[in-house]
């Protein structure tokens, strides 16, 4: 690992919106509208930001022990030798897991919207291949190709909403909570799960010139991610109501293909899908990183290329191999995901953090 | 065809990385390396042959399924 390595904290609040923004606002919307029905983005907003913000505070207390330690680093030196390098290769699974989903999601979306004819592999090993480049560079150029996308991102997303504003019917929000609060935080979980992955931070914390404000940078992500994710809930439900919501894939896919401005202005879906695709190669570059820098420094070893490729390899084939088919990953990621992610997101993190507190009675090394 | 296309892949990547770390004498990469490459390698050659693969969505769903249907017990 290139100690050298630095990213300012800004550059770490785009890399954190983006990565978990870009595939949470595709996906998110329907699953909380199966959940929660019409208050799906009250869902996304309170309860999806509420545990980013826990997360957010454990990751930076935890990490801020260890300013330029990871966490598969500094695992082995709180819970002992053999109990650290589990908790190390727990991490390295779920990264390289999540992300051999995330490729699978992105594979998926493709085949269903767009290009049915064409098999899931050749999607799939384009985004690890850029991936797999942009990992190679390291977290700096990374760090930067997001800078460069962060804005067309959100202008582009913010240009449909606003072009929507004359189909938005906020009719669709009420009755608010008709079945009380449980199905909203029933609904809350799988944002939830998808706001914790800001838990990179755990990986990342070594590359911020500044660590000391990586609470607020977190924390300042958490708002920011919460903020568009709510935005897209909401765009969704007020402009098709919760049950058509529900049983679109895609919500976000088919707002973009429901504007039409004076019949000159159509068939904006091809906007979502240039900056989508683009966000995507970021996010599934962010966990590979995380996965290889993991293994890298699991293995005690300074250069993480060459794991480049073979741990590209295990993803690929496992984004293939995970799932039959996509009911089968819409299935795992609106049940078993949650509480798997929980665990990693908050579980483990607290759990150290516990550990941390009674061994260094809660003194910050500088 | 698909093995023969796989092997000149993985033959391309080896040639790629291996001499540079013996040149800089990082063994321990190369030991790395050699170990997580040879299992990328058996595993790829598994499934382009139909065999199954060890696959965790199954375990994950066994220790966390029963989690999800508590939550979904409590607040349904």
């Amino acid at each position: 690992m290139k100690k050298d390595e630095k990213v300012s904290s800004i550059q770490m609040l785009f890399l954190l919106v983006t990565t978990v923004t870009v595939t949470g606002f595709l996906f998110v919307p329907s699953i909380t509208a199966k959940f929660a029905s019409r208050d799906g983005w009250i869902s996304v907003a309170v309860g999806g930001t509420l545990f980013g913000i826990i997360v957010a505070l454990v990751c930076t207390k935890l990490g801020l022990y260890y300013p330029d330690k990871s966490v598969v680093e500094y695992a082995p030196e709180l819970v002992g030798r053999f109990g650290g390098k589990l908790i190390g290769l727990l991490y390295i699974f779920f990264f390289m897991h999540t992300n051999a989903i995330i490729v699978r999601e992105f594979g998926d979306f493709l085949v269903t919207a767009f290009l049915p004819e064409t098999p899931l592999l050749v999607f799939n090993s384009i985004v690890v291949l850029v991936a797999a480049y942009a990992v190679y560079n390291g977290m700096e150029v990374l760090c930067r190709m997001n800078q460069f996308l962060f804005p067309l991102f959100i202008a582009a997303f913010s240009f449909i909403v606003f072009l929507l504003t004359e189909n938005i019917s906020f009719d669709n929000f009420l009755p608010l909570m008709e079945n009380g609060v449980k199905p909203v935080i029933w609904g809350s979980m799988v944002p939830g799960a998808w706001r914790g992955e800001i838990l990179l931070m755990l990986m990342f914390l070594p590359f911020l010139n500044q660590p000391r404000e990586a609470g607020k940078t977190l924390i300042t992500a958490v708002f920011v991610i919460g903020f568009f994710l709510t935005l897209t809930a909401a765009t969704s439900i007020a402009v098709f109501g919760p049950l058509l919501t529900q049983n679109m894939v895609f919500p976000v896919l088919e707002l973009a293909r429901y504007v039409s401005l004076g019949h000159f202005l159509e068939r904006l879906e091809a906007v979502v899908i240039i900056v989508w695709v683009a966000g995507v190669a970021v996010k599934v570059a962010a966990f590979y990183l995380a996965a290889v820098l993991g293994t890298a420094q699991w293995l005690n070893i300074k250069d993480y290329r060459p794991l480049v490729y073979p741990v590209g390899i295990f993803i690929l084939l496992y984004s293939a191999a995970l799932f039959e088919n996509s009911r089968e990953l819409v299935d795992f990621l609106a049940t078993v995901f949650a509480p798997y992610a929980y665990f990693f997101e908050l579980i483990i993190p607290l759990g150290l953090l516990a550990v941390a507190l009674i061994r260094k009675r809660g003194g910050q090394k500088q | 065809m698909l093995i023969l296309i796989l092997m000149m892949v993985f033959m391309g990547i080896i040639a790629l990385e291996a001499p540079v770390m013996v040149k800089n004498r990082q063994w321990r990469e190369l030991a790395a390396f050699g170990v997580l490459m040879l299992g990328a390698m058996a595993l790829t050659f598994a499934q382009a042959l139909g065999l199954p693969l060890p696959n965790p969505t199954m375990g994950i769903e066994m220790i966390f399924g029963p989690v999800s249907d508590m939550i979904k017990n409590v607040l349904s």
